[in-house]
């Protein structure tokens, strides 16, 4: 949900989603959807809609602030009220039980209202944890002198 | 309970080549019964004779300024509802163009509240594609929407960006929204006054060539095809616009088109004493581009008639013709006009007025019908072939008289207006 054309988390994930068997659609301002999305994307254009559709998961996409000087969307206010998670429909994400994401960092107020942060079905932190283990451990590999000790690690692990 | 029946007058419709022989029957503001006659009724039954008369679904106008607020010296939104109840228009559209512009939700939400309190037909208004109609940043469209809008427009002026119009275009999509194009080219427009041509340069007059309203017709709707938008291309005048809008129809972009009886009726060779009652904004053309733009209505490659109604006082338009506003009123004109010129005359079919003045126009904004049919609420008009209109200071309920048609008689009159199944204006009574 949000800024689906600019997206590179939205690019990856959407492919990486589809190959693990899943349905994928996207809702957002119409000037932010790709024309040319892959062929397995459902594009929504009313979040009741999407809504309708009975996700399970809604993934929320950092919006750059820049864009509406670009003529994206008329103001954060409007992207708010439109696009994004407002209370009343934060209060019908927890009745129905659908998983939050966001890649991070959140504009609060903008793609989501606060409570969503505490909602125990909110994945953002949980994401940002494993986020950053996974940064860690890439770097860690990416490291020629580590390259070799886990190598060996491995070795010795398999005799 | 009250009961009325509208006995002895003929009905038009869009299926109907002609007029045909019907009674109406309208219990509590709902029509109950259309027959070829009816004649069992209760005796409370209040009974309207209409025979002679011509019974038309209430029109609808989708092109109408109502000046208000900014210039209620012009119009306001009272006075444009009760010109438009003169003329038989019991549904109209507000151009966003006001002072300051309708631009974003409260602006609508207090149009709508004053037309909820004052208007005598129903009122509905459009808001503009940009703030304060500037060309640069998109207006609060979702809100506008959320308020009551039911078309987004920049009239009287195009959206001069390319890029901005394709995301207003774009961002429609959302709210699954109409938008209407105002199609010239500012730059060739410049100071011009009246069509360029051989009238033009008789007159003196700078002209306004065609190819600024094909140039900016056909910019827009490429625009329309690429990003999928609904369109509606506002007064065509011209045949050239004729084409754009025939070819892009054919290639299945979802573009719809009004037409004016200005348009139809009168040329450049109209303005030939500088009368400011033939300038308007696109303005007239040749007596070919009439004739082109008769033969694409009764073709369907129009979907709307409507005026562009557009008050002036008298005062502005008094000034020499390059001076005067843009703009000439059309509410209470329309029927009769288009009547007394071609519709007496074979050259238009009730059939082809009923769709683009009730029913077309109703659809386009996703309005209920009026169509005069068992279930649907009675709004309709009764026209009077045998009667005449004159255009006079009286006839008008108009703040405005600058029209072209003033102080000149037509064949035909609207006689009486029915909403909600309420006689709502009667001409035979305050003849009485």
């Amino acid at each position: 949900m949000g800024d689906i054309l600019h997206s590179r988390v939205a690019r990856s994930t959407m492919q990486c989603c589809h190959k693990l068997g899943m349905e994928v659609g996207i809702f957002g301002p119409a000037t932010l959807l790709p024309a040319g999305a892959h062929s397995f994307i459902k594009p929504f254009y009313k979040y009741e809609d999407a809504l309708a559709w009975q996700p399970h998961v809604m993934y929320l996409l950092r919006l750059q602030l820049e864009r509406q000087k670009a003529n994206f969307f008329p103001s954060m206010r409007e992207y708010h009220h439109t696009f994004g998670l407002s209370q009343e429909r934060f209060n019908e994400i927890e009745r129905e039980g659908i998983y939050v994401m966001h890649p991070g960092p959140v504009n609060r107020g903008v793609e989501l209202v606060d409570a969503v942060m505490d909602y125990e079905r909110c994945l953002i932190n949980t994401q940002v944890e494993n986020g950053i283990a996974t940064r860690m451990a890439i770097l860690y590999l990416l490291h020629p002198s580590n390259r070799k000790k886990e190598a060996a690690a491995v070795e010795e692990h398999i005799s | 309970m009250t009961r009325t029946l509208f006995h002895g007058g003929q009905i038009v419709t869009e299926e109907n080549r002609n007029p045909i022989k019907r009674d109406i029957l309208v219990e509590d503001g709902l029509i109950i019964a259309v027959e070829e006659s009816i004649t069992s009724v209760n005796a409370d039954t209040e009974k309207v004779d209409c025979t002679g008369r011509i019974i038309v679904p209430g029109l609808y106008d989708v092109h109408v300024h109502l000046r208000e607020p900014g210039r209620e010296d012009k119009e306001t939104i009272e006075t444009g509802a009760q010109a438009a109840l003169n003329g038989g228009v019991t549904g109209i559209l507000a151009m966003p163009n006001t002072t300051p512009p309708i631009d974003n939700g409260g602006m609508v939400r207090y149009v709508l509240n004053i037309a909820r309190e004052k208007a005598a037909v129903t009122v509905h208004t459009t808001g503009c594609i940009t703030k304060g109609r500037a060309g640069h940043a998109l207006a609060e469209i979702g809100d506008m929407v959320a308020g009551g809008a039911i078309m987004i427009t920049d009239d009287g002026d195009p959206v001069h960006d390319p890029l901005v119009l394709r995301r207003a275009m774009e961002y429609a999509r959302n709210f699954d929204l109409i938008l209407g194009m105002h199609c010239d080219i500012k730059e060739l427009f410049n100071e011009g006054a009246m069509n360029e041509g051989a009238a033009s340069y008789r007159l003196g007059l700078p002209g306004i060539p065609t190819a600024s309203e094909e140039i900016c017709m056909e910019r827009d709707l490429r625009l329309a095809k690429l990003t999928g938008a609904r369109v509606h291309i506002q007064h065509v005048s011209s045949a050239g616009g004729v084409e754009i809008i025939k070819r892009f129809k054919n290639e299945g972009v979802q573009v719809t088109a009004e037409v004016t009886p200005h348009h139809l009726i009168f040329n450049e060779d109209d303005i030939l004493d500088y009368n400011t009652h033939y300038k308007m904004n696109p303005p007239l053309r040749s007596v070919e581009d009439n004739e082109k733009l008769l033969e694409a209505l009764n073709e369907g490659v129009f979907d709307c008639i409507a005026t562009d109604h557009a008050p002036h006082t008298s005062f502005e338009k008094k000034l020499d013709f390059c001076s005067a506003p843009f703009g000439i009123t059309g509410l209470e004109t329309a029927l009769a006009s288009l009547y007394d010129r071609f519709i007496s005359k074979d050259k238009l079919r009730w059939d082809t007025l009923v769709r683009c003045f009730s029913g077309a126009p109703r659809r386009l904004l996703k309005l209920p019908s009026v169509e005069i049919k068992k279930g649907n609420t009675a709004e309709f008009l009764m026209f009077n072939p045998a009667e005449t209109t004159t255009a006079s200071k009286e006839f008008f309920c108009s703040k405005s008289v600058n029209s072209p048609f003033f102080n000149k008689t037509m064949q035909g009159l609207v006689e009486k207006v029915v909403i909600g199944g309420v006689v709502k204006m009667d001409r035979t009574k305050s003849d009485a």
